[in-house]
């Protein structure tokens, strides 16, 4: 479980790292718990946590690849959406899930509904034809490498995202709009994205980039929403006056 | 349609936003000025009505127009002008990073951002004494 | 991504939405908001420059009248009431919305309420402008 690469019986210190522990399933609300953690340099979030379970304080939290790859690991720390592998540890760190699913236990929270949502928007190259052929822009391919198949999917940007707060509002957040955006880009795919795009909340997004903030691997979602906002207003504005690409 | 978060107990925006605040929890730096943009939009906003009101006295004749502009020379006056000018620059840069953020996405926007509060910054100061002056 | 014409028509439909699909603001009120915003950074400038340049002190309505006596000055003015009244209503409106205080139906009067009061205060406006440069 452990992976520490300097010895742990030499600490350089003793943190204290609080943690929102809550039972759905028991009574009463969450409540916060203090621990004492021994520190040692460069030791993450992560790893406070699994010397935590080293010490029979067994706080579920989810893992998988332990270094900011898989998106697994997202929570609130400090208040702000970041990955626990790749956040240092520092003193009186607060540790929470994240708020915007249902909390399943400790740290844990149930994130099935986005598979369904991502469904529901058919983020995958919607073409009646697959067989025909296409040619793939430089420009596009770029993009593709570099911006969307970054996205881990750790829900980081959903938290930050003040637009997206609650449930009455139709925007569910930067980051299906980034899916939107990369379905957009595919050769294939011959669903009108822009029209999801619009119904799905780029007007609701105020442009503060905190999701582009928060995001681990750097991607912009604010920006990408820019972007699909700029070719909506071009596709009226075509509309409006009858022209436009056939 | 079907909403993602169902379980989640509803909350609105500025509820929300005045909670993470009061329990002192970090927010970024973008929100803050994103409710910043917005609350200087409603005090103008006001400003604007109020403006109207106080030029009205003109429907109440000449007399009283010119009372009202020679009480607007009064230091009062001249503090709240210096205030409002604040306001006004600091919605209307916003803005206009906003506008530029918008037109041009992949401009880093931090940098941005920052670049033109400073800018702001020595737009007012250099502008403080002109205004005095002339 | 291949997209049909008719689509062009049809986002530039559904995306007029005002209080309808409960979309906070659409397409249209965030393209009011951004090209008066936008117009309003120009004229806001160029109104504190005649506000310091075209005026003499000490303020009168003698001032203000001769000053609204030129054609241009008096176009930035009425401009500036109209488009200020535009921005700031459609903001007010977008904060309102994005609180979801209201339901479907309410938002339809907000957003008819606003219109109402904006047309009240831009004739108040005119009449006071009226009243200011004829004297």
């Amino acid at each position: 479980m452990t992976c520490y690469i300097p010895s742990i019986d030499q600490p350089d210190d003793i943190y204290t790292i609080r943690i929102k522990r809550s039972d759905p399933e028991k009574k009463g609300g969450p409540e916060w718990v203090s621990y004492q953690v021994k520190f040692v340099k460069t030791m993450t979030v992560m790893e406070a946590l699994e010397y935590l379970w080293d010490q029979g304080e067994y706080i579920p939290f989810r893992a998988n690849c332990r270094e900011f790859t898989c998106g697994s690991c997202a929570m609130l720390i400090n208040g702000k959406p970041r990955l626990a592998c790749d956040t240092l540890l520092e003193n009186n760190m607060s540790l929470e899930p994240l708020s915007r699913f249902p909390v399943m236990k400790d740290l844990v929270v149930d994130t099935g509904m986005v598979k369904s949502k991502l469904k529901e928007l058919k983020y995958w190259p919607v073409s009646q034809d697959r067989s025909r052929e296409f040619n793939v822009a430089q420009r596009v391919l770029e993009d593709f490498r570099n911006i969307f198949s970054r996205c881990i999917e750790c829900y980081c940007c959903l938290e930050a995202c003040p637009a997206s707060a609650s449930e009455v509002s139709q925007f569910d957040g930067p980051m299906y709009l980034l899916q939107i955006a990369r379905a957009n880009l595919h050769p294939l795919d011959t669903m009108n994205r822009i029209r999801q795009a619009s119904e799905r909340g780029i007007w609701s997004c105020v442009s503060c980039f905190e999701c582009s903030d928060v995001c681990p691997v750097d991607l912009s979602p604010g920006e990408e929403i820019a972007k699909l906002r700029r070719q909506a207003i071009k596709m009226s504005l075509l509309g409006l006056f009858g022209l436009g690409k056939e | 349609m079907v909403s993602l978060h169902m379980s989640v107990p509803r909350k609105k925006v500025l509820r929300r936003f005045v909670e993470r605040t009061l329990q002192q929890e970090r927010l970024g730096f973008e929100a803050y000025v994103w409710a910043a943009h917005r609350i200087t939009g409603l005090l103008l906003l006001i400003f604007i009505i109020f403006h109207l009101f106080t030029l009205s006295s003109i429907l109440r004749g000449e007399v009283a127009y010119d009372r009202i502009l020679s009480f607007m020379e009064s230091p009062v006056v001249k503090v709240g002008e210096i205030m409002l000018l604040w306001v006004v620059l600091f919605h209307s840069l916003n803005g206009f990073r906003l506008i530029l953020l918008n037109l041009f996405p992949t401009i880093n926007h931090k940098r941005f951002a920052y670049s033109i509060s400073i800018m702001s910054l020595i737009l007012v100061s250099l502008s403080i004494p002109f205004i005095i002056w002339i | 991504m291949a997209t049909d014409k008719n689509d062009h028509m049809e986002i530039f439909l559904r995306a007029h939405s005002p209080g309808g699909d409960y979309q906070r603001i659409g397409l249209w009120g965030w393209l009011g908001l951004y090209t008066s915003g936008a117009i309003l950074l120009f004229l806001l400038l160029t109104h504190v420059g005649i506000i310091h340049f075209g005026t003499y002190e000490p303020l009168s309505i003698k001032t203000t009248q001769k000053a609204l006596g030129s054609p241009f000055i008096r176009t930035i003015e009425l401009s500036l009431l109209l488009l200020a009244l535009i921005h700031g209503l459609m903001g007010f409106r977008r904060i309102i919305l994005d609180l979801e205080i209201l339901q479907k139906k309410g938002n339809r009067w907000l957003s008819l309420c606003l219109v109402v009061l904006g047309v009240t205060l831009f004739i108040w406006g005119l009449f006071l402008f009226n009243g200011l440069s004829s004297g």
